[in-house]
């Protein structure tokens, strides 16, 4: 082929310095907020206290809502039965901990998280397995219909707790922690969870194994173009239905690992668990920007520890403080922290 | 006409309750340009996109390179070699213009040589290389668009008003582009309102209206023929 030349030139016109910043600007609210906490709460080994505990329950949310938040972003599913993934998660989980008690047991670290590395891989297949069931069985018939799909995924969920009854009975179940994952250990005269810091750096994993895998690989590529213009990915040759199934699998997968983590951070289940962690889900989803993995991320650290913030300074205001915060996200950016440009 | 790329035959397409497409014949050949001409609402762009998979014909038939494509997806049907560049440009805003062009390269990377004929057909290409796409303007999305369907041979293209809405410096730019893509003797079938741009590059023409392919024949005789354009298209103005 021969150069043709240019009959224009590209310019570059540098935009002003608050320009440039704003869309950075969510990433400061979790810093932020943690300095806001700082300066409220009076001593400061309950203000680490706090802040520990608030971003270990942020990242169990981000866990469980990140998978959600890719789903809708792909193909616009509101998927109300994520709730059943992470009940199931939970209760997989726990029968797995229950089983190897042995393990859980010991007084080993090592044998401690095999037991639970044993527990999330065994609810992460099965929960991956019924993602894969509910996404061919009752998400794909209704396709671009928002009401049906609420009135169907609904029901999907109604139908999997009434399994959980019917598997593991009407009770609620009671886990213990491992044995090393017990108690707390001091700093800076804080006392500070174990299994806390633990779930913090699991989602610090999972964030970054999400990241790597939506920035560096192909994958990651075809489902950021997916959330953006699916018809789009399609002409270009690329199955994105397929991709849809995969993400739809590795969301409830993920839901599956959230209901083992909630489930240790309770240490206590019941069937209706998942559907009641799924308020605070769709508050991370909305104010992070629907489909945006970055905004669930720092939605979620914020949820958990207004929550917590607010549930030592004041506990009455700690009821509504989540839906306040969604309020004041969305009067902020309507669209979400970090929102997604989708094609229409 | 030279032995055909693609062929369709009576293709009907409903988009919800409304006919469309009222039963298409075109046959595109090979290593040419055929414009696909006509009004508004003739049924231009739902030719294409049925063409593509993106809306599925409920009768007739299309061929591409002798074998039948009608009821294969999209992703299909553009691994069989068919390049899209729909109307809307169908830019991935969120992703740089770099990521762009590496998705539409389904072999993995694009080839070199081939990158460098983008830039030095779309400079501005390789000036936003790692922008997000969502910040280009109109011409330099429609430029992206183009780079990302010829950044490996295709069978055929399929571009749908490449030239729209967009600043007379930047078609000319586009049309050069083009003019090389043709000369390399790519397959093209074009949708386009802008007659001027039809005229340069088209080598074949079809008009289009109310669904049906009205009138087919030579790019020459139809430029020639003003009368026959006002008829046709209504293209008084343009002719002159």
């Amino acid at each position: 082929m021969s150069n043709t030349a240019p009959s224009h030139a590209p310019t570059i016109t540098r935009l002003p310095l608050a320009e440039r910043l704003k869309p950075w600007l969510p990433l400061l609210l979790v810093p932020v907020l943690i300095v806001l906490g700082f300066l409220a709460i009076p001593a400061t080994s309950s203000w680490l206290t706090l802040t520990v505990s608030g971003l270990a329950m942020g990242m169990m949310i981000f866990v469980i809502a990140s998978g959600m938040t890719l789903v809708f972003g792909l193909m616009d599913v509101i998927n109300f039965g994520h709730g059943a993934f992470i009940s199931f998660g939970a209760f997989i989980g726990t029968s797995v901990l229950l089983a190897l008690g042995t393990m859980t047991g010991a007084p080993s670290l090592l044998l401690n998280l095999l037991a639970v590395a044993g527990a999330v891989l065994a609810a992460m297949i099965v929960t991956g397995g019924i993602g894969w069931a509910f996404e061919r069985a009752i998400v794909r018939p209704v396709y671009g219909s928002p009401l049906k799909q609420i009135l169907v995924t609904m029901g999907g969920l109604i139908v999997a707790e009434q399994l959980i009854y019917v598997i593991w009975g009407g009770h609620e179940i009671v886990i213990a922690r491992p044995e090393t994952l017990k108690g707390a250990f001091t700093f800076a005269g804080a006392a500070l969870e174990k299994y806390r810091v633990l779930a913090v750096a699991v989602g610090l994993a999972v964030f970054t194994a999400l990241r790597l895998v939506l920035r560096r690989t192909k994958l990651g590529l075809i489902v950021r173009a997916g959330v953006d213009n699916p018809e789009m990915v399609q002409a270009l040759g690329y199955n994105i239905t397929r991709v849809f199934v995969g993400v739809f699998v590795a969301g409830s997968a993920l839901a599956g690992l959230g209901g083992v983590m909630w489930a240790l951070y309770q240490e206590v289940i019941t069937a209706p668990m998942g559907n009641e962690i799924m308020i605070l889900v769709f508050i991370v989803v909305i104010i992070g920007g629907l489909g945006s993995v970055e905004g669930c991320f720092i939605g979620a650290l914020t949820v958990g520890l207004v929550q917590n913030y607010a549930a030592f300074l004041e506990p009455k205001l700690a009821l509504i403080s989540n839906i306040a915060l969604m309020v004041a996200i969305l009067m902020w950016r309507p669209m979400g922290m970090v929102p997604v440009v989708k094609a229409k | 006409m030279s032995d055909p790329i693609l062929t369709l035959s009576g293709v009907q397409t409903d988009i919800a309750q409304y006919h469309i497409l009222h039963g298409v014949d075109l046959v595109v050949p090979r290593g040419a340009v055929t414009m696909l001409l006509g009004r508004n609402g003739a049924g231009k762009t739902t030719t294409l996109r049925t063409i593509m998979g993106l809306w599925q014909p409920h009768a007739g038939e299309i061929l591409l390179d002798g074998a039948h494509i009608h009821g294969l997806t999209p992703a299909q049907i553009a691994r069989r070699g068919i390049g899209f560049v729909p109307e809307d440009m169908g830019i991935f805003s969120d992703l740089t213009v770099e990521e762009n062009i590496r998705l539409a390269a389904l072999s993995g990377q694009p080839i070199p040589e081939r990158l460098e004929w983008i830039f030095a057909a779309f400079p501005a290409l390789r000036t936003f290389w790692h922008s997000p796409a969502g910040t280009l303007s109109g011409g330099q999305k429609q430029m992206l668009a183009v780079a990302r369907a010829v950044v490996e041979d295709r069978e055929l293209y399929l571009i749908d008003e490449p030239s729209k809405g967009l600043a007379p410096a930047i078609v000319a730019t586009l049309a050069r582009a083009l003019k090389d893509l043709k000369e390399r003797g790519a397959s093209i079938l074009m949708v386009e309102q802008n007659f001027s741009l039809a005229r340069a590059l088209g080598d074949h023409v079809a008009v289009m209206d109310d669904g049906r392919i009205t009138w087919t024949g030579a790019m020459a005789d139809l430029a020639g023929d003003t009368t026959l354009q006002e008829r046709l298209m209504g293209l008084k103005m343009e002719s002159a």
